[in-house]
């Protein structure tokens, strides 16, 4: 597991976690806007190509790295950066949205909506994604 | 006539509804009551307390939506008329436990008028006055525009006849103004 991106509608990057402490970013803004630029595209891309509607990707593949992508219907983007090897994220993602992201972010009143989410108002997700997540994501592929 | 995306999401949402836990009705009628004394003693004008219900409401309005989305499951709506089906049976099911019923619809589709019955907000309230004009249920008027303009509609929300000022029911309308697109950012 490398990184995880939340995205709001407004092309927002509301958090950005990295667990390879050897990742180097050459300019990290840049490179949110290009991932959420090229979810954008692909999304656009996908519906004009798809011989029927509501297709999605779920994810993309590279020879070094796969992306994981999981967008909800009110505009949050999901986006977890892995090794190539690592499948299925999609699910867990969406499991993540319902039983953490909803609960503890959303609805959460003192969170502000579209703000940053590691603060402390935010903690116990941003706390479980840290900590939790991977291993629930690697220990089951 | 609701589509079956419709109908199945009503059931969906009677069944959710069941399984959330639950407060008495007199205690959100009176809790209501009393947060818009409140709001009055703030601000003492009708306009800007219509104004602020109408605000609190689209704030609720953004993130419910996702709690409805997150927890009933079904297919993508393919229209206007769909959405508005599924926020006026299944949204107000979920949330109020009494679903709400569309009465008619304009010519181009963009435009919708609905009842709701057993709104338990208006519960025992009568508008003195000197207070005519205060859209009591202006909040709930808001909660829809914001869940609407989470998921890109842009939307108008009005009540049109209340139970608080004679009405035999409470009618809303939904007027569709626009249509907005995910942000691209800079």
């Amino acid at each position: 597991m490398e990184s995880f991106f939340v995205f709001n509608r407004k092309a927002q990057c509301l958090l950005h976690i990295d667990w390879d402490e050897g990742l180097v970013h050459k300019n990290i803004d840049h490179e949110k806007d290009n991932i959420y630029g090229f979810l954008f595209v692909i999304r656009d891309f996908i519906s004009s190509l798809a011989p029927f509607e509501g297709q999605i990707a779920r994810s993309i593949k590279t020879n070094n790295f796969a992306l994981h992508y999981f967008q909800t219907l009110t505009g949050y983007r999901f986006v977890c950066i892995t090794k190539v090897d690592v499948v299925d994220v999609y699910d867990h993602l969406v499991t993540l949205y319902k039983e953490q992201f909803v609960p503890n972010v959303v609805l959460n009143p003192m969170y502000e909506l579209n703000s940053n989410l590691d603060c402390i108002e935010t903690g116990l997700f941003f706390n479980y994604v840290r900590d939790e997540f991977p291993s629930i994501v690697l220990g089951k592929t | 006539m609701p589509t079956k995306n419709a109908q199945n999401v009503l059931k969906a949402s009677e069944a959710a509804y069941s399984k959330l836990p639950k407060v008495s009705s007199e205690l959100l009628t009176l809790t209501y009551g009393v947060f818009i004394q409140q709001i009055f003693k703030t601000t003492y004008r009708i306009e800007d307390v219509n104004a602020k219900l109408l605000e609190i409401g689209q704030n609720m309005g953004l993130r419910i939506v996702d709690d409805f989305l997150s927890h009933i499951v079904f297919e993508r709506c393919s229209s206007f008329t769909e959405t508005c089906q599924i926020l006026v049976g299944s949204g107000f099911m979920y949330f109020f436990g009494v679903s709400g019923t569309i009465l008619s619809w304009n010519e181009e589709n963009s435009q919708c008028v609905f009842l709701l019955k057993h709104n338990l907000l208006n519960n025992f309230v009568e508008i003195p006055a000197h207070l005519e004009g205060l859209k009591y249920n202006n909040m709930l008027c808001g909660v829809i525009k914001g869940a609407l303009n989470a998921i890109n509609f842009k939307v108008k929300v009005e009540e049109v006849e209340s139970t608080v000022y004679g009405a035999n029911d409470d009618v809303f309308s939904i007027s569709l103004e626009e249509l907005l697109h995910d942000e691209t950012g800079e």
